[in-house]
């Protein structure tokens, strides 16, 4: 049989199985879901309002927002991923000519 | 009764110094203890080879790769715990795929990149290493999902035999945070974050959600065995490794969320890779599912429908007492899963000098 552990170990098993088997309910039901995709957009909400206000005030004194720089991070991505499958087309083409 | 307290002293002691240790960041566990090299890269994903220190028995190696969220470092956690080590030791050449860790560069970065570009460059960099003509392909959770999707639009791939250990495939059967995709309550695409991937964070929050109280369990334990080093370097990996998820690329995720989560691509036939359907009946290498009857991450209802959905491959069952992470870590996998895993490829590799005696 297994080492049951110290006293204390006993106890914290006892209560976590009792308090965790309860939280689990909770957690795992269609209600928790619905408030936890609730608070998500909450946050992205507010992070977006204050973003708009950042890039207004970024705008008028001529510099980039963290919008404008991420639009360019995307078209060199965009980039990045042309020649990447280029160099992986030009590598295949190579190994069938060996 | 003196010598029972001066035990308990040194004791508390040595939990006293490790604790220390353990908080100011000390490595009690550096990552990747098995000497390894990469040999082929391509974007963020890279394949390392982890040569077999003895003489390999089987002809086959192996590729293991888990899925886009976890860290390949799983396969080789510690000296004493490294999967990488038990394939060693079954007589196989080990090689293990990285995804890669996404950032903005690889939003666009998608089912076809990972499929159709990695993993058959991969596989290919894994016989030319080796000298091998074919591979055996391991792919854990998502990674088996992954490769049931990949092989079969690719039969030309030269796979031996799959492994797939506790892969989802019934998306119905995880937790009712997927459940939210599912049904339409949450938008894929509104989980995307600036980088234009789904976060890291998310992730683990949506793994939280199954065992809210792991996280406390897991320092009680951490208490409790703080003066034996051995259980800290077994602990930090773990730890690290369940903790230090990736994000997972943008246009990937959507593809993911749309076929394998919302409409249950595998279950009604309806995959598509490249623009071209992919039909898993066509898949005709030997596979062995692995699922673990304790696994909550991916329970056995989630992956049990495969078996009836590759009716033109030699499809085995494994069903192992153990949970996600002990399938393929720690004491149970040392004892029991890993060598049912490993006796089964190799079954279906060929000894190194067979062609030699035929």
């Amino acid at each position: 049989m297994a080492n049951p552990g110290p006293g204390w170990r006993r106890t914290f098993d006892q209560v976590e199985r009792e308090f965790g088997g309860r939280l689990e309910g909770l957690t795992g039901s269609r209600r928790f879901a619905d408030v936890a995709i609730g608070g998500f957009r909450l946050q992205r909400r507010l992070l977006r309002t204050y973003e708009r206000g950042a890039r207004t005030v970024l705008h008028a004194v001529h510099l980039p927002s963290v919008g404008d720089v991420r639009r360019l991070n995307r078209q060199v991505a965009v980039l990045t991923t042309e020649v990447r499958s280029l160099s992986a087309r030009l590598e295949q083409e190579r190994e069938d000519d060996a | 009764m003196l010598q029972g307290l001066a035990r308990e002293a040194r004791l508390n002691l040595t939990r006293a110094r490790n604790g220390a240790r353990y908080a100011t960041g000390a490595e009690f566990a550096p990552i990747g203890p098995t000497p390894s090299q990469v040999v082929w890269r391509s974007g963020k994903a890279q394949l390392r080879h982890y040569p077999n220190p003895d003489k390999t028995a089987y002809a086959v190696p192996v590729v293991a790769f888990g899925g886009l969220v976890g860290r390949s470092y799983i396969f080789d956690l510690t000296a004493s715990n490294s999967f990488v080590r038990r394939i060693h030791a079954a007589g196989f050449d080990a090689f293990v795929l990285d995804w890669g860790q996404p950032d903005h560069e690889d939003a666009g970065v998608s089912l076809e990149t990972y499929l159709c570009d990695y993993l058959p460059a991969a596989i290919r960099a894994a016989c030319r290493t080796s000298g091998a003509d074919v591979v055996n392909l391991i792919g854990y959770c998502m990674g088996g999902t992954l490769a049931l999707h990949g092989l079969p639009a690719q039969p030309e791939l030269p796979v031996r035999a799959l492994v797939s250990i506790a892969a989802p495939i019934d998306f119905a059967c995880l937790n009712v945070m997927v459940d939210t995709v599912r049904d339409g309550r949450l938008d894929p695409a509104s989980v995307l974050d600036d980088s234009g991937n789904l976060p890291a964070g998310l992730l683990t929050s949506f793994f939280r959600v199954i065992k809210p109280t792991a996280g406390i369990v897991q320092y009680v334990n951490l208490w409790q065995h703080l003066g034996d080093e051995q259980y800290l370097e077994g602990f930090q990996a773990l730890s690290r490794c369940f903790n230090d998820q990736v994000p997972v690329a943008g246009a990937a995720w959507l593809q993911i969320a749309e076929q394998w989560i919302q409409g249950d691509a595998f279950l009604r036939g309806t995959l598509q890779l490249a623009d071209r359907p992919v039909r898993l009946e066509e898949l005709t290498l030997p596979v062995l599912v692995v699922v673990g009857s304790r696994d909550e991450l991916v329970p056995e209802a989630s992956t049990a429908p495969l078996c009836d959905l590759l009716p033109g491959a030699d499809v085995e069952y494994m069903r192992l007492e153990a949970g996600h992470a002990s399938l393929t870590t720690g004491r149970t996998a040392a004892k029991v899963t890993v060598p049912q895993i490993l006796g089964w490829l190799a079954q279906h590799s060929e000894p190194i000098g067979a062609h030699a005696r035929m």
